[in-house]
């Protein structure tokens, strides 16, 4: 039998920072936890010893400078690092009572409840209506169910007045940032409670990520978001709490207004700054 | 003299190579088409080899055999081929079997065809008791094919882009059902171009034929569509002379008093099928990316 | 949020976690099967080969093994498989055709690298515009030309040319080494054109901004570090021209003399065995040295690709 390491359902916990917005309520549910966190890539310790939390209906950004290992990171939570040879992810990924990081977990259930927008924008050579509803169909749904989830999905890109017109025409002939709005309507057909975005503007225009931005703000009503961000900014712009990883290791975790204005860590205030990095 | 001269002289040299070669190619195709498009019309195309004595007639059963030789050989070597150039490009991971495999297909499509003939003599024709056959002859077709299919398959398998096989993963897909619904149509390009292309090589190959599909045809009845029936055309158990062998037979037996003009119009026809195979071949292979990546 | 609910179906009324841990047995027995049918794939190629090596060889070593002849009588000079007993025979030395498949090959080879090369040198680095666009189609259709159209050019062209500049029969050494040596050109070529390509940008830069002319570049820093690819393509091509059949025996005359002159007939492996395989019973002696010819041919082609293996292995370090 395969162990399973079971929480009390559902987490409740304290903020461990105090939410400055007043919209938000007292009480957040943690949607997904990470427990002492290691990965490895062969004799590379990629990842080490990770404790974070996601809040739900959250946005969490990961900063911090190239090759910390937040992109890493952010693909241990829905197990894309499954697919890299010679990756060994250690540790408690927690969600919703299980620990998604055992062997047992079917990963391909997981990864419906879990979607994942990448750094480039990788629509299949299929057409638009085929992309959304691909991996739908493969999972049995009828055609009068698809046709409304791609309508659904691409509404709640705001891309659907823009490519109704030509749903079954290739993806591939969508500007930069339609095909990355694409990729996320692609990822939310599938109802997942949780969206992670690998730097999903950073081959984008300053007008698409603006566009980019602002539905992340949207999405998060429905789903709980993690986002990697190369961008300070844009991390202080759009996210609730921020993560600064540095060499592996989880510096600082707090709201984001904190963390940006008040860093309790002398590294953040030093990468915040600009000092390195 | 000095460096500039030398230089001079060397450039000029390397012209002279290449208009060496291109004049040798367009020397070589005109003389084929010229010498062969005289000879060939309509019931040279279509009409049997006349009697040995007489001359006369055409290579019609022969281009049949040729076509129907092919599509013997592709119905067997596609399916094995993707089936490798998948196993190549998806789950083989370094190691004894994979470097085994590889050695395997660069020894098999680098072996003279006359050796992969031979083999097929002994195991095709003798051990299994068909007797000189099409199916033997598109089993040593497979032969050196296969190995040819599965580097195009495993080469346009890898060619496609990481972020597609990672977006099928993200979202669940398994690995399976990625190869089938994402990563085989979007290769499907560079494998129909490379198939097409092999197919050409196919199409010409002669002495690997010889002692397994044999060097005759017999008489053939074209309104007989009875797959058993010795004289029909469509029995892969009967033995067939493909348009290949046919010019190398008349010119070897030199027999028939026309044999050169029906060696002409042969190869005419081998080149000229040849030629439509590579346009083919790249104007599909464009279409078919430009169906995919523009509206 | 009910949407893929929906089209999950049953799933929609289990917890996450009874999902998740549903085991996946029927996904799972899909995907162990698409990796093992591709495998059996695979291993067709495996299997095909060490058929093809078993059996040829088998085959090619019975004549020693059934004592039927020694190995020094089939190394020898002689070749008289019908000659009568009176006469000392039968004799069976298939040396003489071991010598005119090496003259053949090693022919073709000498006229043919120095072409190739120069070609993908000026395919590379001379003129890569239009080198590419027009040697590119040319080459393709090169390699497209089967071996018979080949064989039929050399026996309508190539031989009654020699036969009126040079006298004799025209066919012969020459004839075979004009047509094995266009039909390997493509080979080096395009093998050549990808090593040459393979070199870093920054080694031409280097010279060039050092002042040195293109051709004391190509020569001297180009060629030599390209040099394991270019001899890869030319070993290539000997393979190709060795084990070539038909094309060679359509212009070489079949008489088993050894290569003296350059316009005399000879023989080659793949002209004789081509030329009595049919026509032999099969079990006799004479049938049998054929099979061992063909392991000869065997052995050494496999000689060459082991050739280009240690070449191209040297590359990497």
């Amino acid at each position: 039998m395969p162990q399973t390491i079971t929480v009390p359902f559902p987490v409740q916990v304290k903020p461990k920072f105090k939410i400055s917005q007043p919209q938000e309520k007292k009480q957040l549910r943690v949607q997904l936890e990470t427990v002492d966190l290691h990965v490895y890539y062969g004799e590379t310790h990629a990842v080490k010893g990770v404790d974070l939390p996601l809040y739900q209906n959250t946005v969490t950004a990961f900063i911090g400078p190239s090759g910390c290992g937040k992109s890493t990171f952010l693909r241990c939570l829905n197990r894309m690092n499954d697919t890299i040879p010679g990756a060994r992810v250690e540790g408690r990924i927690m969600v919703e009572g299980i620990d998604i990081n055992q062997p047992v977990i079917n990963t391909s259930h997981l990864r419906r409840h879990i979607g994942m927008v990448f750094q480039r924008p990788n629509p299949f050579s299929k057409s638009i209506y085929e992309n959304i509803a691909f991996a739908p169909r493969l999972y049995g749904a009828s055609k009068k169910d698809l046709d409304r989830i791609v309508e659904e999905s691409l509404k709640k890109v705001a891309l659907w007045d823009e490519v109704k017109d030509r749903l079954h025409k290739t993806a591939l002939a969508l500007s930069g940032g339609q095909q990355q709005r694409l990729c996320i309507a692609r990822a939310i057909a599938m109802n997942p409670r949780i969206i992670l975005l690998d730097e999903p503007t950073s081959a984008l225009d300053p007008i698409s990520t603006g566009k980019v931005e602002e539905l992340v703000q949207e999405l998060k009503k429905d789903f709980t978001i993690a986002i990697v961000s190369h961008n300070m900014q844009q991390a202080a712009r759009i996210s609730d709490y921020t993560a600064y990883f540095y060499m592996g290791n989880l510096v600082e975790f707090g709201e984001t207004a904190q963390l940006f204005t008040n860093p309790k860590k002398k590294e953040t205030e030093d990468y915040l700054t600009g000092r390195f990095g | 003299m000095n460096a500039k001269t030398i230089d001079r002289i060397a450039t000029f040299c390397f012209y002279s190579i290449a208009v060496l070669i291109v004049g040798i190619l367009l020397g070589l195709v005109s003389f084929i088409l010229i010498r062969g498009l005289g000879v060939i019309d309509w019931s040279f195309v279509t009409e049997a080899p006349g009697s040995v004595l007489t001359g006369g007639g055409g290579v019609g059963p022969q281009l049949f055999n040729s076509f129907y030789l092919l599509i013997l050989t592709m119905l067997i070597t596609i399916p094995l081929g993707l089936g490798g150039g998948i196993y190549m490009a998806e789950y083989a991971k370094p190691g004894k079997l994979t470097d085994f495999i590889r050695l395997s297909i660069e020894v098999l499509s680098s072996l003279p065809s006359i050796v992969v003939g031979l083999f097929g003599l002994l195991v095709f024709v003798q051990y299994t008791g068909w007797g000189y056959s099409m199916l033997a002859g598109a089993l040593a077709l497979t032969v050196f094919n296969l190995p040819l299919m599965v580097r195009i398959v495993e080469q346009s398998l890898t060619a496609v882009p990481r972020e597609q096989r990672e977006a099928s993963f993200a979202l669940g897909v398994t690995h399976w059902q990625t190869i089938l619904k994402i990563l085989i149509p979007a290769a499907l390009p560079g494998i129909i171009t490379g198939t097409i292309l092999a197919s050409g090589r196919v199409f010409g190959e002669a002495a690997a034929l010889l002692f397994t599909a044999g060097m005759t045809s017999p008489p053939l009845d074209f309104t007989n569509w009875d797959f058993t029936s010795p004289t029909s055309p469509l029995n892969p158990f009967r033995p067939a002379s493909t348009l290949a062998v046919h010019i190398w037979k008349v010119n070897a037996e030199g027999i028939i008093p026309d044999a050169k003009e029906v060696a002409s119009g042969a190869s005419a026809l081998l080149v000229i099928a040849i030629l439509i195979f590579n346009l083919v071949a790249r104007w599909l292979g464009r279409f078919i990316h430009a169906r995919l990546t523009s509206s | 949020m009910e949407q893929a609910a929906k089209a999950q179906g049953s799933s929609c009324k289990e917890s996450l976690s009874e999902q998740l841990m549903k085991p996946m047995r029927k996904m799972l027995i899909i995907e162990k099967q698409g990796k093992i049918i591709t495998l059996v794939c695979a291993w067709v190629l495996i299997v095909t080969l060490f058929s093809l090596l078993y059996f040829i060889t088998s085959k090619g070593i019975s004549p020693f093994v059934n004592n039927q002849i020694t190995l020094a009588e089939f190394f020898s000079f002689e070749w008289g498989p019908t000659a009568s007993a009176e006469q000392g025979g039968p004799f069976y030395g298939a040396m003489a055709f071991i010598l005119g498949s090496l003259a053949v090959t090693l022919g073709a080879t000498v006229v043919s690298a120095p072409l190739g090369i120069g070609a993908a040198i000026f395919m590379t680095e001379i003129a890569p515009d239009w080198g590419k666009k027009i040697l590119q189609p040319v080459i393709e259709m090169l390699v497209g030309i089967p071996s018979v159209v080949y064989g039929f050019i050399g026996l309508t062209v190539i031989v009654p040319v020699i036969r009126e500049t040079a006298g004799g029969l025209g066919f012969g050494l020459l004839a075979g080494i004009i047509v094995l040596s266009i039909m390997i050109l493509p080979t080096i070529i395009s093998v050549g054109v990808d090593a040459i390509q393979a070199i870093p940008r920054q080694i031409r830069e280097g010279s060039y901004a050092l002042g040195a002319t293109r051709w004391q570049t190509v020569s001297r820093l180009v060629v030599r570090a390209a040099i394991p690819g270019l001899m890869t393509g030319v070993v290539l091509g000997m393979a190709r021209a060795f084990g070539e059949a038909l094309a060679v025996q359509m212009v070489i005359g079949n008489s088993p003399n050894l290569p003296a002159s350059f316009i005399e007939p000879i023989s080659t492996l793949t002209s004789v065995i081509t030329l009595n395989m049919g026509n032999t019973v099969q079990g006799t002696t004479y049938n049998n040295v054929l099979w061992s010819m063909a392991l000869i041919l065997l052995l050494i082609t496999m000689l060459f690709i082991f050739l280009i293996r240690f070449i191209t292995r040297r590359r990497e370090y």
